[in-house]
C-alpha cells in the first residue's frame, strides 16, 4: 500500500436519486484519527458510506482510500477496511465459531485468537445462535468481527444507535484502544454526537445531501456558541453572524459559528459553548432563521 | 471463496440434514410397501398397483433427492436480503465473480449429489421391487436433471425477485413451455391406447364375442405403446441434457455476477 496522509479522501461526490441528491460532498479522513459523521435521518450519511464502500456508484466525484481510488483498487482496499453497521449482517442462525470459519477464509490477516479475545472481553458465547442475541450483543458482536483481521480503516455507520450506554462506553473503549495504532483510523457517523464528543478528533456534518461543515472537533465547538439575549439584543446581531435563532417565550437563542468576533463586537453578551447537537440542530434551521 | 461456501453450507445445514431424513424415510416407506406386495397382504398379481407404487416410489426419491438442498439454497438468498448480508459481503475483499463461483459451486454439487441419488433411489427401488434396474425410470431422473438444471437461473431470479412466491411464478413461467412436448406426447400416448384398445374390442365384438371384453394388461399396453416415445425421449435426453445444464448454469452464473455488480440492496 502506497503513503498515504488521509484513510479517506472525497472531492466532489455527487450522486442522485429521486428525491435526494448528495451534492458536491468533499471531506478527508485523516490518517490516525476518528471522524464524526453527523447529520438527521436522510441527510446523506449512508449513500456517502455506502459510495466509499462502493456499494453505491457516484455519478461524479472522486474517493480514494489509502491514496487508492476506492473502485479501481477496491478488493486491495477492502482487505484493510472493515464495516461496522447498525444491525448485525450475519444470519440469525449462525453462531460465532461460524463466523470465524467463514471470515478465516475471506480475509487474509483474520485472527481468531483476537476474535475469540474480544468474545471473551465482551463476554459473548461462541455457540450461541445470533437469532438469541440482545441488540448490545449483536454490536459487540459485528464489532469483534471488525477488529479481528487488522483492519486500518473501520467505517462504522450509525453502530452505536440503540446500544445502552454501558455498552456504548465499552464500545468506545475498544475505539480508543485501536486508535493507539497510528495507521488506524475511523470514519464513524452516528446520531449520538455526545460520544463524538468525546472519541472524534474531526466531524463532518452534512444536511439534505450538502456538506456544512468538515473540521476539527475542537476547533469547531470553539468556534461556535449560542448567544443568549432578548429580542431586542437580538435585532443588534449582525444577520450574517447568525446561523439560526431559536425564539423561546422570553429570549432567543442565537448560534453563532465566529465566537471570538462575537465576543468582540457584541461585548457583553453572553456566549454559551455549542455542543455538537446545537450545532446540528441550529444548521438544520438555519433556512428558516427563526425557529421555536 | 472458501468462506463464501462454508457459509452457504452452513446456511444449507438444515436443508441438507432434513433432505437426508427424507430420503431415509421415503426408501422405508417405499420399502415397507413393495415388500408387502412379496411378503405382506398386497396383491403381486395386481400389476397395474403395483408398478404405480413402484414407480412413484423412485419418483420421490428423485425428486426429494434432487429438490431438496436446491430449496434451501434460493432460501438463504432471500434471507441475506433480510440479514443484510447481502450489503455487507459487498464491504468484503472479494469480486463478484467470486461470489456467484460459491453460489454456482454448491449449487453444482447438490444438483450432482441430487441425481446421483436419483439414481441410487431407482437402484435400491429396483431391488427392493425384485425387478432390476429400469432404464426407463432413468428418463425421469434425466428429465428431472433437466429442470433442476432449469433451477440454476433461480439464484439470479432470487437475487433479483427477493419474493418465494414471485420466484415460483417467474420459474413455472420459465419452465412450463419445456412441458409442452411432454403433454402432447402424454395426449397422443392416451389416444393410441383408446385407439388400441377400441380395436380389441372391436374385434372382439366381430368375433362374436358379448359382455365385457378382456383387453389384458392395461400397464402392459400403455407400456408397450409408450415405449417408443420413452426411447426417443432418453435419446432425445441423452443428447441435449448435459449441454442444457451446462448452458443453464453458465446463464445462471453470468446473470448472479451481472445482478451482483449491479449491487442492488
Amino acid at each position: 500500500m502506497n503513503d498515504y496522509t488521509n484513510a479517506i479522501e472525497i472531492n466532489g461526490l455527487t450522486k442522485k436519486f429521486d428525491g435526494f441528491t448528495l451534492d458536491n460532498v468533499s471531506f478527508n479522513v485523516p490518517k490516525g484519527s476518528i471522524m464524526g459523521f453527523i447529520g438527521q435521518n436522510g441527510a446523506g450519511k449512508t449513500t456517502t458510506i455506502n459510495t466509499i464502500l462502493n456499494i453505491v456508484k457516484a455519478d461524479s466525484g472522486t474517493v480514494n482510500v489509502f491514496g487508492l481510488d476506492h473502485i479501481k483498487d477496491e478488493y486491495e482496499i477492502k482487505k484493510n477496511i472493515a464495516a461496522v453497521f447498525d444491525e448485525l449482517p450475519f444470519d440469525d442462525r449462525l453462531n460465532a465459531n461460524d463466523i470465524d470459519i467463514i471470515l478465516r477464509e475471506i480475509f487474509e490477516e483474520w485472527s481468531s485468537e483476537t476474535f475469540f479475545n474480544y468474545l471473551d472481553r465482551f463476554q459473548l458465547p461462541r455457540k450461541k445462535k445470533f437469532g438469541k442475541f440482545s441488540k448490545g450483543m449483536k454490536m459487540k458482536m459485528q464489532i469483534a468481527a471488525a477488529m479481528s483481521h487488522n483492519a486500518k480503516l473501520l467505517i462504522m455507520d450509525e453502530a452505536t444507535t440503540g446500544l445502552d450506554p454501558v455498552v456504548r462506553n465499552e464500545i468506545l473503549d475498544i475505539f480508543f484502544e485501536y486508535l493507539q495504532n497510528e495507521e488506524h483510523s475511523i470514519l464513524m457517523s452516528s446520531h449520538i454526537t455526545s460520544d463524538l464528543e468525546k472519541i472524534a478528533d474531526s466531524v463532518t456534518f452534512i444536511d439534505k445531501g450538502k456538506l456544512l461543515i468538515s473540521g476539527y472537533k475542537d476547533e469547531i465547538l470553539e468556534n461556535h456558541g449560542i448567544i443568549r439575549c432578548t429580542k431586542d439584543d437580538y435585532k443588534a446581531i449582525d444577520p450574517a453572524d447568525i446561523v439560526s435563532a431559536r425564539v423561546n417565550d422570553f429570549n432567543i437563542d442565537v448560534m453563532v459559528a465566529n465566537v471570538a468576533e462575537c465576543q468582540r463586537k457584541y461585548s457583553g453578551a453572553v456566549i454559551d459553548r455549542a455542543n455538537l447537537d446545537d450545532i446540528m440542530v441550529f444548521y438544520v434551521n438555519r433556512d428558516k432563521k427563526e425557529w421555536r | 471463496m472458501k468462506g463464501i461456501i462454508y457459509r452457504e453450507l452452513i446456511l444449507m445445514k438444515k436443508a441438507l440434514i432434513l433432505t437426508a431424513v427424507v430420503y431415509v424415510l421415503s426408501m422405508i416407506f417405499a420399502a415397507v410397501v413393495l415388500l408387502a406386495f412379496d411378503y405382506g397382504n398386497l396383491d403381486r398379481s395386481d400389476t397395474e398397483a403395483f408398478e404405480m407404487i413402484r414407480m412413484y416410489s423412485t419418483l420421490i426419491l428423485v425428486t426429494v433427492g434432487v429438490c431438496g438442498p436446491s430449496m434451501g439454497q434460493l432460501k438463504s438468498i432471500i434471507d441475506d436480503y433480510n440479514t443484510r448480508w447481502m450489503g455487507f459481503q459487498y464491504t468484503l475483499p472479494l469480486p463478484a465473480e467470486t461470489l456467484a463461483k460459491g453460489k454456482y459451486l454448491i449449487r453444482g454439487t447438490v444438483f450432482a449429489v441430487g441425481l446421483m441419488l436419483g439414481i441410487l433411489g431407482e437402484l435400491y427401488i429396483g431391488i427392493i421391487s425384485g425387478t432390476g434396474f429400469r432404464p426407463n425410470m432413468l428418463v425421469f431422473v434425466l428429465a428431472m436433471g433437466i429442470f433442476s438444471g432449469l433451477s440454476a437461473l433461480e439464484v439470479p431470479l432470487a437475487m433479483r425477485l427477493r419474493n418465494e412466491g414471485k420466484i415460483a411464478a417467474a420459474g413455472m413461467a420459465i419452465g412450463m413451455p419445456l412441458l409442452i412436448p411432454f403433454f402432447i406426447v402424454v395426449m397422443k400416448i392416451t389416444k393410441e391406447v383408446e385407439q388400441r384398445t377400441a380395436a380389441l374390442v372391436e374385434a372382439a365384438r366381430a368375433a362374436g364375442e358379448e359382455g365385457p371384453v378382456d383387453i389384458g394388461d392395461p400397464m402392459k399396453l400403455m407400456l408397450e405403446v409408450a415405449q417408443p416415445y420413452i426411447d426417443t425421449f432418453r435419446t432425445v435426453l441423452m443428447i441435449v441434457g448435459v449441454p442444457f445444464i451446462v448452458l443453464m448454469f453458465f446463464v445462471g452464473y453470468k446473470l448472479t455476477v451481472k445482478e451482483l455488480k449491479r449491487r442492488s440492496l
